[in-house]
């Protein structure tokens, strides 16, 4: 976790590389957004652990305990929806954000080729994508990190720890 | 004696080679994680929960202790020479600390915090060893109406105490407590909440929401910053501090081991809030409060060592009740778990050795961290040339590669990064994912033994108050929900009726 | 009419520096200093100290300085200069064997072939 404690006679960032603070406005929507989510997702499991059942307060069913975190939880999350003023803890989604997009596509892609071609050649790939594509490192820098990684993890885990990983190099 | 007998026997664990390697390795990884970019001490020890499989659990958890008191001290070195804290608990010591380093004397700050650091942990060791065992026999006689409200009040506090807003934060431990509902119903079986999927037929595993928010929530978050400007490479000096340096900071030393061994303790205090004290406390004792925020070295001398011995003493609810107080001992909680031990009143008699034996091992993790921090800074200084670009896709594929090791799964590969995008999302929007580790610890304690307690108290929530330790604890929970909006109403009237 | 100079906190850095308030001086063009600095980590051995420029200069001169973030060096240079409409652009050059250069790329070529300006290519005085 890092916190940046602002500095007096420093310049503002310009191209928003720093966490931008939003408008009041774009805060509000956001904090909106953000507690109406868990609000319905509380209904939704509000409703299923009804469902299940819940008894009685001296013998409770399935359903009691999770539908009294459910109920808590709207709650909440309505409380917040109505406090929604800005906070000065959100932060705006500027185009940075994208980064973080193909980052987690890539995590699933990652994860989805993992047990059916071997670790290997996603992790390399995924090392390349992340070095070159999102760091903008050099050529140089991305092929040595992607390889040398590779070859290490495969030492430890496979090698050296004896874990089953998926693997295709026949070591 | 019988007393030190078995704490004298956990020297000898210790002593083992094995042992010590893993707490110099602690220390090592913990003193890098503090100064590097982006990732915290709970992210860390999240990432490295798989790996802790493989080590035998007084190791394991020598090394995850080593850990969590080294990243108080990494995060120090770039408070004071960047003004960028690495930790949430260094974020006081930049005002003074940076200040210094501005006037030529960064060496001077981060040694006097080194040994403050060290003074304040061996201190609060110290008295752990005395209070932990008291603590463990006063909550053997617990039932499951101490530990409902006491499992709460946990959860409450560190909402109420954490940084952030309080409405926000219990918010997450609803969150967290109903993740934990996941799976199979504990006393009927009934699958609960798994939306008709097999692979959530056991509920979610905490290593799974550990590395899902911490590990890769912050991972995903640092990314935004890969374009951030980079700062002139600093200078540091001598980091050895005079003895006039040494004069000045006693006081604040000694007081700073206080504040932080009472806070730490309590659920919710933690680093961060007693250093927060401890800088307070300094200023307020101080015979020139107006150097404050000028370069004053009690100024970093308090809090780090304030910081330091609520690391420390943090370990007394975890071991002795099995209520972590913070985020971090919620995962320390979880590595526990994994080992298959269940932290409480039991574990002083019924592991003696794992007790005393991580409990010690703090004294030699606190000499290594004297010994190897002040040599080592201009190691420290040439780390955080790293880039992010490059620390990230290190870290991410441990990450992935860990979790996918604890069951051979990719179904967990896949809820650990749902889970990492939520992490992320959270932090834009102002969430801590402290709050909701915790709650889902906790979860399954607080539902089981709040049906048991109803089921004994045969539907009478009233039955509670018939209880008087459960009783005394409820009412501090009411305490806690009622006093803070009351005080602000009243504090609103009497600016009203001023103005 | 700007004399603008690519400034790293080096050896080499410095000697530009000289030349180029040497330059500044001898035309009378404002000068402009300019200091690229690669991003994404805490600490990075090319971002100049402004506090440390402040010392470098003489205090008669008076100068602007500009710190841009970007991993490519002569892209940054390149667009300062026709920003400010520079007539000199003062650089740094390093020793280096032909392979060196050949396996490494170099950004100092870059400005060299593709500037709208001279550009007065610095070195370091032999030791």
């Amino acid at each position: 976790m890092t916190s940046v404690v602002p500095e007096e006679g420093v310049p503002e960032e310009e191209d928003g590389l720093l966490p931008v603070p939003p408008s009041p406005a774009y805060a509000r929507r956001q904090n909106i957004v953000a507690a109406l989510i868990p609000l319905a997702l509380g209904v939704i499991t509000g409703i299923m652990s009804w469902s299940l059942g819940v008894g009685t307060l001296s013998n409770p069913g399935p359903g009691l305990w999770p539908l009294a975190v459910s109920v808590a939880m709207v709650v909440t999350a309505a409380v917040l929806v109505l406090r929604s003023g800005p906070t000065g803890e959100e932060e705006t989604f500027t185009r940075e954000a994208l980064i973080v997009v193909v980052a987690a596509v890539s995590l699933v892609g990652y994860a989805l080729l993992f047990e059916r071609i071997g670790f290997e050649i996603p992790t390399v790939a995924l090392l390349v994508l992340w070095l070159k594509g999102l760091g903008r490192e050099g050529w140089r820098m991305t092929v040595i990190i992607s390889l040398g990684t590779t070859a290490v993890l495969y030492l430890l885990f496979v090698t050296g720890l004896g874990v089953s990983l998926p693997h295709i190099l026949p070591f | 004696m019988d007393f030190f007998s078995p704490v004298i026997a956990g020297f000898g664990v210790v002593f083992q080679p094995e042992n010590l390697f893993y707490c110099l390795l602690g220390v090592t990884l913990g003193m890098l994680v503090g100064v590097l970019p982006g990732l915290g001490p709970a992210a860390t020890i999240a990432i490295l929960l798989p790996v802790t499989y493989n080590i035998e659990p007084t190791a394991a958890i020598i090394m995850l202790a080593g850990i969590f008191y080294g990243a108080q001290y990494g995060g120090t070195i770039t408070s004071v020479l960047l003004r960028l804290p690495g930790e949430a608990s260094s974020v006081v010591t930049a005002i003074d600390g940076h200040e210094m380093a501005r006037q030529g004397r960064a060496g001077s700050a981060l040694g006097i915090a080194a040994i403050g650091s060290f003074i304040g942990g061996t201190v609060a060791i110290i008295a752990l060893t005395f209070v932990a065992p008291l603590v463990a026999g006063f909550a053997l006689d617990f039932g499951p109406a101490e530990y409902t409200a006491l499992a709460l009040l946990g959860i409450l506090l560190v909402s109420t105490l954490g940084t952030g807003s309080t409405t926000k934060s219990i918010l997450m431990a609803t969150v967290g407590l109903l993740l934990a509902t996941i799976g199979q119903d504990p006393l009927a079986g009934t699958s609960r909440l798994t939306f008709g999927s097999d692979q959530l037929l056991d509920g979610i595993d905490f290593v799974i929401v550990a590395m899902g928010l911490f590990g890769v929530g912050e991972i995903l978050y640092s990314l935004e910053s890969l374009r951030g400007k980079s700062a002139p490479a600093p200078s540091v000096g001598s980091v050895y501090p005079s003895r006039k340096d040494l004069g000045e900071s006693k006081g604040a030393i000694t007081r700073g081991s206080l504040v932080g061994f009472i806070l730490g303790i309590l659920p919710g205090g933690g680093a961060t809030m007693s250093s927060m004290v401890a800088y307070a406390v300094e200023k307020k004792t101080a015979k020139h409060p107006e150097r404050f925020g000028k370069g004053a070295i009690q100024g970093v001398a308090g809090p780090e060592t304030a910081n330091n011995a609520a690391a420390t003493s943090s370990f007394i609810p975890l071991l002795t009740l099995g209520i972590p107080a913070n985020a971090t001992m919620a995962i320390m909680f979880g590595a526990l778990l994994l080992q298959g031990i269940t932290p409480g009143p039991l574990l002083v008699q019924e592991k003696p050795d794992l007790f005393w034996g991580v409990v010690n091992s703090m004294y030699i993790g606190n000499i290594l961290l004297l010994a190897m921090s002040l040599p080592l800074i201009g190691i420290f200084v040439k780390i955080l040339r790293i880039r992010a670009a490059i620390l990230a896709p290190l870290t991410i594929l441990i990450t992935m590669i860990g979790v996918y090791t604890v069951r051979m799964n990719v179904f967990d590969m896949f809820l650990m990064v749902g889970l990492g995008i939520v992490g992320y999302l959270m932090k834009k929007v102002g969430f801590e994912p402290g709050p909701l580790v915790l709650a889902f610890v906790l979860g399954s304690l607080l539902e089981s033994s709040f049906r048991r307690s109803m089921r004994l108290f045969d539907g009478q929530v009233t039955g509670f108050f018939g209880q008087p330790i459960a009783a005394t604890l409820l009412v501090a929970i009411l305490l806690i929900i009622v006093v803070p909006p009351l005080s602000r109403t009243l504090r609103k009237q009497r600016r009203k009726a001023a103005a | 009419m700007t004399v603008i100079v690519g400034y790293v906190p080096n050896p080499l850095g410095r000697v530009a520096l000289e030349h180029a308030i040497a330059e500044a001086a001898l035309r009378g063009a404002p000068l402009k200093i300019l200091n690229v600095s690669r991003p994404g980590a805490y600490v990075d051995a090319s971002t100049a100290d402004v506090e440390e420029i402040k010392g470098l200069v003489p205090e008669s001169v008076s100068y602007d300085f500009e710190q841009v973030a970007d991993e490519d060096v002569a892209e940054a240079v390149l667009a300062a200069a026709q920003a400010s409409s520079a007539s000199l652009i003062v650089i740094g050059l390093r020793r280096r064997s032909p392979v060196g250069k050949l396996i490494m790329g170099s950004s100092a070529q870059r400005i060299l072939l593709e500037a709208g300006c001279p550009v007065l290519a610095v070195k370091e005085p032999a030791a």
